[in-house]
């Protein structure tokens, strides 16, 4: 039984790497010089251009998890993934139009702010607590996801990765504020993409080697990975199933089962960016920190542009990757970690090395079957008959199939074996292990940097903003309302260095929990219709009034946690249920309780 | 939508955006979805050739 290779990370990716915290780091804390008060911390002193704050917003959304996870899931999904972000230019021209004025009538420094100019104090409290619940679960998750893979990359303990983004990140946010944590995010981005690129260059070097690019497309639409836009859903039952208990056969499916199509990305996608990037204090930060409205508005345009374009290109990426195991070192598992875990049970269960051994019998049979089925559609050239080439098309789609259902296998063994936690798979090692193979020194140190960067521009947002909303909606507001700003400051900065303490600490807790992950999707979803419904009630409704709005809000959070228990239906959805639930019940609310205007 | 707004310039009319911005960018999201949608059908199995 063949385990993990030996660990090609090198003194000079070690090099790399360092000269880039260090570089990170120093820059962050240099900054601090323009935080004198809560103005400079969490505003920038309104000074950062569009394109620092454009960058920052696309550095913030994009996690060390979208990076890795991304890219695996072009790796065993292809394209899909992309709907999920087609609402977002459209959701972001609204906030432009709608928001960024709302939130520039006056100079506040957390989004909820506004809510208690329009609905009370009751309304900014509930919805600021909101996001503090649902950004510090996911704050831990960003630290914690990305660490698990970067110690396997680097040979360390998880321990020690989680410490090192936790440590750094708190370090330069605790001193610079927000603006270190913008240009830190510039750098990041830059990064981020230059790790890309360099993968990118990479893989299409390799795969020329055996294909054209025609070729190389028609194979990969033939595995399914180009499915980007799935016009029509798997199911028009338009009826909601309620959910089963675990074991009981599953009901029959319905539109709202299926995750990833154009309406759930183009309505679904909608409203949950138009929350996060209009809701939550992490995104209309941004917002805050430029000089004009305008400015703000190319920030959040930049995105707009850029991010389904970006997203499409990593998820292509990820399916480049499988073209090239197709011809090159496809392996049964992924991820040293989990070959360890393999090859140690194979030792010491007989049964198990059995069944493992049959496996990798047959995963290398199917292996260099799907190659001969992709060398044989290549040689039919472009002069084959349409049919002929279909066919020889259909037979490489049934032993890449084939390869993957032995890759399934393999997880299913070694879950009855309770050697891992039930649903594994290796889709987030998929583009860590590639990188290892097949990266020389210092770009494979360029991208473990990256990868990094990704974690610490996404968590050092997190920081900021949960630090932001405690100190405005809770610390100045209730406890010290007319505490000096020089004791706002140094207040803001222990509550950083507490909250950055205190997801280190959880991301620690965390490991091993693998269903946490879930778990923090499901919060945020839960959290972020309702939030967005209070906005909308705001802007639109003007008779829905102090307790209409409070009560909307709290309706909204009820109904999605009782349609998440009782109806199957995908998380998307729960962000339009959850506006709609609060702009329902406020505006009902509202004729019997109406705006009192004195 | 211009409002008075305390951090921009002094007159809020030169702090709005135009609608065509707007349209562009909605445009091209259309047109890059449009893209996508076309990589599909060209490429699934048996599409055209």
């Amino acid at each position: 039984v063949s385990g993990g290779d030996e660990r090609p990370v090198t003194v000079l990716d070690w090099i790399v790497f360092a000269a880039f915290l260090v570089w990170v780091v120093q820059d962050g804390v240099r900054r601090g010089k323009d935080s004198k008060d809560l103005e400079g911390y969490f505003a920038g002193n309104r000074r950062i251009p569009w394109w620092a704050a454009g960058l920052s917003v696309m550095a913030t959304q994009a996690s060390a998890i979208t990076v890795i996870g991304t890219t695996g899931q072009g790796h065993e999904t292809g394209l899909e993934f992309v709907q999920f972000y087609f609402g977002l230019p459209f959701a972001l021209v609204l906030v432009c139009a709608l928001l960024v004025p709302l939130f520039r009538q006056a100079p506040i420094l957390s989004a909820y702010e506004y809510l208690e100019r329009r609905f009370g104090p009751e309304t900014r409290a509930a919805a600021s607590l909101v996001f503090l619940l649902g950004r510090c679960f996911a704050f831990g998750v960003v630290l914690y996801a990305p660490s698990v893979m970067l110690a396997e990359m680097l040979g360390v303990p998880i321990s020690a990765t989680i410490l090192t983004v936790g440590a750094l990140t708190t370090i330069y946010t605790v001193f610079g504020g927000v603006s270190a944590v913008i240009y830190t995010d510039v750098k990041q981005m830059a990064v981020i993409l230059g790790g890309l690129v360099v993968c990118f260059g990479v893989v299409l070097w390799r795969l020329l080697g055996e294909v054209d690019v025609v070729q190389g497309l028609e194979l990969l639409g033939a595995a399914g990975k180009l499915e980007a836009v799935e016009t029509v859903p798997d199911s028009l039952d338009f009826v909601p199933a309620l959910r089963v208990e675990d074991g009981d056969p599953p009901p029959p499916r319905t539109f709202w089962d299926d995750k990833y199509n154009l309406w759930s990305g183009l309505i679904g996608g909608l409203f949950l960016q138009l929350a996060y990037f209009g809701c939550d204090q992490s995104q209309v930060q941004r917002i805050l920190t430029n000089p004009t409205a305008n400015e703000s508005r190319k920030a959040l345009l930049l995105s707009a542009i850029a991010k389904v374009p970006m997203q499409a290109v990593i998820l292509l990426l990820g399916a480049l990757i499988w073209l090239f195991h197709v011809y090159d070192d496809a392996r049964l598992i992924n991820g040293t970690a989990q070959q360890e875990i393999a090859v140690r049970a194979a030792a010491a269960d007989p049964v198990f090395a059995a069944r493992y051994r049959d496996i990798e019998v047959r995963h290398a049979e199917a292996v260099a079957e799907r190659l001969a089925a992709a060398r044989a559609f290549t040689e039919l050239g472009d002069d084959a008959a349409k049919d002929e080439r279909d066919a020889s098309l259909r037979a490489f789609r049934e032993r890449a199939a084939a390869e993957r259902a032995i890759r399934r296998e393999v997880f299913r063994a070694m879950e009855e074996a309770e050697l891992v936690p039930a649903n594994s798979g290796d889709t987030n090692r998929i583009f860590p292990q590639f990188i290892l193979d097949n990266l020389p020194p210092v770009l494979l140190g360029l991208v473990i940097a990256a990868i990094f960067a990704a974690a610490m521009s996404s968590a050092d947002s997190a920081l900021n903003s949960l630090t932001a909303a405690t100190i405005v909606d809770f610390y100045k507001r209730w406890l010290r309302p007319h505490a000096s700003e020089r004791e706002n400051l140094r207040a803001a900065k222990l509550l950083s260095l507490l909250w950055g303490t205190f997801a280190t600490l959880f991301a620690l807790q965390v490991s091993g929990a693998s269903s946490v992950i879930e778990l923090v999707n499901e919060i945020g979803s839960y959290f972020y219709g309702t939030l967005l419904g209070t906005f909308a009630l705001a802007l639109f409704f003007p008779r829905v009034g102090r307790w209409a709005s409070f009560i909307g809000l709290l309706a909204g959070m009820a109904t999605v946690l009782v349609v998440d228990r009782t109806l199957r239906i995908e998380y998307l959805w729960y962000n339009v249920i959850g506006t709609v639930a609060v702009v329902l019940v406020g505006g009902l609310l509202s004729i019997v309780m109406p705006r009192d205007r004195s | 939508v211009a409002v008075a707004d305390p951090l921009g310039p002094e007159r809020p009319e030169d702090d709005v955006m135009s609608i065509g911005v707007y349209l562009a960018v909605c445009a091209f999201a259309v047109v890059f979805i449009a893209l996508l949608w076309l990589l599909t059908v060209r490429f699934e199995l048996g599409g055209t050739a």
